[in-house]
């Protein structure tokens, strides 16, 4: 049990650190005209504020596996999570703003390292808050699929192509357009009014890789 | 580890609901004589930034002297077992059980220990909690451990109904974060398979 928590806080603090990867560059957009794409973009991410609970499955390239039940609350421009293990067990318990400032309310060891509460915080800020004031660009990748691509200030950038049928995709680079993560969701759109992505998997890239795969088992729209 | 370890304690005392009668009861009543238990039961989160609870369902059997098999169903499906010493725990994973591993042998058997002790109805033995007994129904474990204590501020078990059996377990882990299983359809000295605390 203490191996696995150990890999996922050391799969999770990763995503604060990752360098560019050689073969993952950002690529060239084709000039294509925005037509409400924006709009498109960010709608990938939860309208207004939700309560979502999701399983949580982690596996780093140290062959360290372990599922916990991730919680998120996204309140703009606060954004809560938590880590509960399966059986009940707070393990981390952090709240975080707009500013970047973390403020934790519990951190069980291992989940108690330097880094590990921004870095998580960061990691679910990509997942479930569009990129706010920033320059935004519309094009077209090399493949032919539409983006969205948001600069931000410090160099980094977001790449967001809308939902093709039940999925969408985000992609962060890091200020020297290397690939630091890709976020892939699933969404259902027989259930009106649409609800978060049922399905969302975090690939994280170099130095070391790992992955998180995240079913959605709760979704509760605040007020 | 410390994780896994408290919850075998909390576990542990789930099926000592009759030493726990006659313990609260000033331990002038005889202890029924407890073969095995099973049960289903309703665990509910509460967390600080928690506007709706997170509400999980499973079963769980114990046999004497030592075999336990805790098994959630929903939302996540995960097994745990303990038999002749050895305690395994499996968790759903792209959709089938899988096994965890590095569970620590030298604290379960600190565990089983305790185990022992409540199965014998010595609540005021513990070494790790101490022991007060709020009213005739409700039994509070206080850590005495710090390393425990960062984890949770204690734990109520409360009986009730005829025989003792127990009603629920409420487990604190700070003011606004706390977790309460609630029990029911229990089974009392059945017969039950090796299997069942063999695998998953």
């Amino acid at each position: 049990m203490r191996r696995s928590l150990h890999g996922l806080a050391a799969a999770l603090l990763l995503l604060a650190s990752c360098a560019p990867h050689a073969g993952r560059r950002l690529p060239e957009l084709i000039e294509a005209p925005a037509d409400g794409r924006r709009q498109r973009c960010e709608a990938v991410f939860p309208a207004g504020s939700w309560q979502l609970v999701h399983s949580l499955e982690f596996t780093s390239d140290g062959g360290f596996a372990g599922t916990v039940i991730g919680v998120t609350v996204v309140d703009p421009p606060d954004l809560s999570c938590a880590l509960v293990t399966v059986e009940g067990v707070t393990l981390f318990e952090a709240v975080g703003g707009s500013d970047e400032a973390v403020t934790v309310e519990r951190a069980v060891p291992p989940f108690d390292r330097p880094g590990f509460a921004a870095g998580l915080l960061a990691d679910v800020w990509a997942m479930f808050v569009a990129p706010a004031g920033r320059e935004v660009t519309f094009g077209l990748l090399p493949d032919g699929h539409p983006v969205c691509r948001y600069l931000a200030e410090d160099g980094r950038v977001t790449d967001i192509a809308p939902p093709v049928e039940d999925s969408w995709q985000i992609r962060g680079y890091d200020a020297d357009y290397g690939l630091q993560r890709v976020i892939k969701g699933h969404v259902d759109h027989q259930r009106s009014p649409p609800e978060p992505a049922r399905y969302l998997e975090l690939s994280a890239f170099s130095p070391a890789e790992y992955t998180l795969k995240m079913k959605l088992i709760d979704a509760l729209q605040l007020p | 580890m410390k994780v896994l370890w408290l919850f075998f304690l909390v576990v542990a005392a789930i099926p000592c609901q009759s030493a726990l009668a006659a313990a609260a009861g000033g331990g002038k009543e005889a202890a029924l004589e407890l073969r095995s238990v099973q049960a289903d039961f309703v665990q509910v989160k509460h967390l600080k930034i928690l506007a709706r609870p997170l509400v999980s369902t499973g079963t769980f059997a114990f046999q004497v002297p030592q075999s336990l098999r805790w098994e959630y169903l929903e939302p996540v499906r995960s097994v745990l077992i303990m038999h002749n010493g050895a305690v395994r725990k499996f968790v759903e994973r792209d959709g089938r059980l899988e096994e965890e591993r590095g569970a620590q042998v030298g604290s379960l058997q600190i565990v089983l220990a305790e185990i022992s002790n409540w199965l014998a109805g010595r609540f005021t033995d513990n070494e790790m909690f101490t022991v007060s007994f709020i009213d005739d129904r409700t039994i509070r474990f206080t850590p005495k451990e710090q390393q425990i204590a960062a984890l949770i501020s204690g734990i109520e078990i409360e009986i009730g109904g005829e025989n003792g059996l127990l009603d629920s377990v409420l487990i604190e882990e700070g003011p606004d974060s706390y977790t309460r299983m609630t029990f029911s359809n229990r089974s009392i000295n059945q017969q039950l398979p090796a299997t069942l605390f063999t695998g998953p």
